[in-house]
């Protein structure tokens, strides 16, 4: 388990005040916003590596060291939201969450079934947008640069971008390839705005496109590691994007 | 940014349970503990708690001071029961609950599915509370082993394996002056009940006092324990056991749904118990005994009473504020359209029921929609994390506060009933159970006034 909530604080905090102090001489060498997500669609393949796919399975590994948990998740997804994922938890069941198009949902043997809403309803929408990684300027209202540093060892720019709905993501691009190397999320969830802190890891290509095969994320004290055991471009029926039984029975 | 879909989950997997051994449990290898895993396992409790402690003042406690007094004492452990004590005093300078040390041997002791019937958990099929001074039979589990030997509630408990209820009386006496009597009540409870658990085949030799105050000796054959046995994550594995019952009282049916513990393995059956109750006129809940568990399934399963989106608590963790968000349960286990269960709720407690359960009764308690009854809860109520330290032992540590409804907080105060309807000997004897006696009445008062 990862503890970093309180070095990560200091981190953040003497981040601030060198951005203060240092604002006018960055103002000057860093790349703007646009220039940096433009730099990153192209390291991971550019639009047109994107856009040839029309649907992606990614089957994952995942672990929670602190709950003493592995568990494994499938995502599928088709042009151009269509979404359902699915995580095994052994002793608990599945948890899985979807969008067909028109309804988002999600089921879960401690909540039942639940059609999303609101913040979660647009936060989720954003996620399981097919070209999240291309559409920055669509799915973010602001995007600015805002500092140089430094993440999971790797110089980085920080690029802060801020939903429609007021959630903050800052995403640290690497200064020498232009990936993603790590983010600190704050998004809202049906509990409330969790912040997280993620890292990418070992790109690798499927299907013409990078993607990291693996991602720590700390949350709430817990660390969570994600391992992409697959990831396939081939077509996915679309009956598997269909409501469930019991969420269609929510609509009734 | 694919990765913001799993952030949920580890809010709500958070534990909020009671269930850890203490933390002098024997080591069955007594083998000389290493140095320097001794100072890691100590560094890595110290640690987990320096990082994830909600207030950043520790309540006053001065945290670096208190490692530094402990640190040598951990160097110098040769065992890991010795290093427990060491850790364990650490964890209690914060005076908060949810600060223990599951040990290793606990965990990994007990295997679920296990196919030698030697190695299979078992009990004597009764449980015991501490009242008035005395250990007693609370209830006597049909077809048990105490059942099969005579013994009846209201009997007290003289001794039981080694313990005796003169050892418990001297650890009552030596305990009251540092905690208050209910925590007393829960340690003496939980100690005696301990000695009517162990293998399945096993023979406790059991004295008891019956009603006429006749000494009556037993041996009770622990039989196997009637429920599932359930692992989840860095837990050990449990027991899991859920009980529905109808009542028949003035005309009125009433449901009664018992469980030990909050864990996944729990879900079917309480939800299918709802589903079974659903047209009854009132519905009781009986958290007495039960320490908590998952503090995810409370909110999740409070949606089965609650016909509007609410909250059972918040979450106060050192950076976020996070909702027990319930969600009305509008579909049934079978999958049909279903309203939320619309008629009475009581919920009985007493000093026994801990943390989730805690959560889930003065939640629901607090929004005006159960009443409680029987008597003060635990008061132990702060969700937590159990990260498995290098010698192999869990941590038990709480990562955040919990305030309730209008601000309630049960940390410490427990869930204060509506109706108090403590247990006591002639009402245990008579054949009576105070507490859900007086819930049966007012159900029964509930829907004459409908």
């Amino acid at each position: 388990m990862s503890f970093r909530t309180s070095p990560l604080r200091v981190l953040a905090l003497a981040g601030a005040a060198l951005t203060v102090a240092a604002a006018p001489a960055q103002a000057q060498t860093l790349p703007t916003a646009e220039q940096v997500v433009a730099r990153y669609v192209t390291a991971i393949g550019g639009e047109q590596a994107i856009s040839a796919q029309q649907f992606r399975r990614v089957q994952i590994e995942m672990s929670m060291p602190a709950a003493g948990m592995s568990m494994t998740a499938e995502m599928m997804q088709a042009r151009p939201n269509k979404a359902v994922m699915n995580i095994e938890i052994p002793g608990m069941g599945s948890m899985r969450q979807g969008y067909d198009g028109q309804v988002a949902w999600s089921i879960n043997p401690m909540q039942g079934p639940k059609i999303l809403e609101g913040k979660e309803l647009a936060d989720l929408l954003r996620q399981y947008d097919f070209d999240a990684n291309m559409r920055f300027s669509h799915m973010f209202r602001t995007m600015e640069t805002v500092a140089r540093t430094e993440m999971n060892g790797e110089s980085c720019v920080n690029v802060r971008m801020v939903t429609e709905s007021g959630d903050e993501v800052l995403n640290c691009f690497a200064d020498d390839d232009g990936l993603l190397v790590g983010a600190v999320v704050k998004s809202s969830t049906e509990m409330g705005q969790m912040e997280s802190t993620i890292t990418f890891h070992d790109y690798r290509e499927f299907g013409g496109l990078k993607m990291p095969t693996r991602t720590s994320m700390s949350v709430m004290g817990q660390q969570m590691e994600m391992i992409v055991k697959s990831m396939t471009t081939d077509p996915i029926d679309a009956s598997v994007f269909a409501l469930p039984a019991e969420v269609k029975a929510l609509q009734q | 940014m694919k990765s913001i879909g799993f952030l949920a989950l580890g809010a709500a997997l958070s534990a909020c349970a009671t269930a850890a051994p203490p933390a002098d449990a024997p080591s069955p290898t007594p083998a000389r503990l290493d140095p320097a895993v001794a100072l890691a396992t100590f560094d890595s409790a110290w640690s987990s708690v320096n990082r994830t402690f909600w207030d950043t003042t520790f309540y006053g406690v001065n945290w670096p001071a208190v490692r530094d007094s402990l640190r040598p004492r951990a160097q110098q452990a040769t065992s890991n029961a010795e290093l427990r004590r060491v850790i364990t005093a650490m964890l209690d300078e914060l005076g908060q609950s949810h600060f223990n040390v599951i040990p290793g041997e606990a965990s990994e002791s007990l295997r679920a599915g296990g196919s030698e019937r030697e190695g299979q958990p078992g009990d004597a099929g009764m449980e015991v509370r501490y009242v008035d001074g005395r250990v007693l039979v609370t209830r006597v589990v049909p077809g048990g082993a105490a059942d099969a030997a005579g013994i009846r509630p209201g009997w007290a408990v003289e001794a039981a394996g080694a313990m005796t209820a003169q050892r418990v009386a001297d650890a009552v006496q030596k305990l009251s002056g540092t905690m208050d009597a209910r925590r007393v009540a829960y340690m003496a409870a939980g100690g005696a009940g301990a000695a009517l658990r162990g293998t399945a085949g096993d023979t406790v030799q059991v004295k008891l006092s019956d009603g006429a105050g006749r000494m009556v000796e037993r041996a009770l054959v622990l039989r196997e324990l009637r429920g599932q046995m359930a692992r989840f994550g860095n837990l050990p594995p449990m027991e899991v056991r859920v009980e529905q019952d109808t009542l028949r009282a003035s005309g009125r049916t009433i449901g009664v749904i018992g469980f030990n513990i909050w864990l996944p393995a729990a879900i079917p059956a309480l939800d299918r118990a709802v589903d079974e109750l659903r047209g009854t006129d009132g519905i009781v809940i009986d958290l007495r005994g039960n320490p908590g568990g998952l503090g995810g399934m409370a909110p999740g399963w409070a949606g089965h009473f609650v016909d509007r989106r609410d909250t059972l608590g918040t979450m106060i963790t050192r950076r976020d504020r996070l909702e027990f968000v319930i969600n009305p349960r509008r579909v049934s286990a079978a999958g049909q359209r279903v309203q939320p269960f619309a008629g009475p709720v009581a919920i009985l407690t007493d000093e026994m029921t801990a943390s989730t359960s805690e959560i889930f009764a003065g939640g629901l308690q607090a929004l005006g929609r159960a009443r409680v009854f029987g008597a003060t809860s635990s008061g132990q109520a702060l969700p937590s994390l159990m990260p498995r330290l290098p010698n192999g032992d869990v941590l038990l540590h709480a990562v955040a506060d919990m305030i309730g409804p209008g601000g309630v907080r049960w940390e410490g105060p427990g869930v204060v009933p509506d109706t108090p309807a403590p247990v006591t000997r002639e009402a245990l004897l008579a054949g009576r159970d105070p507490a859900l006696d007086a819930a049966v009445a007012w159900i029964v008062e509930q829907n004459s006034r409908r």
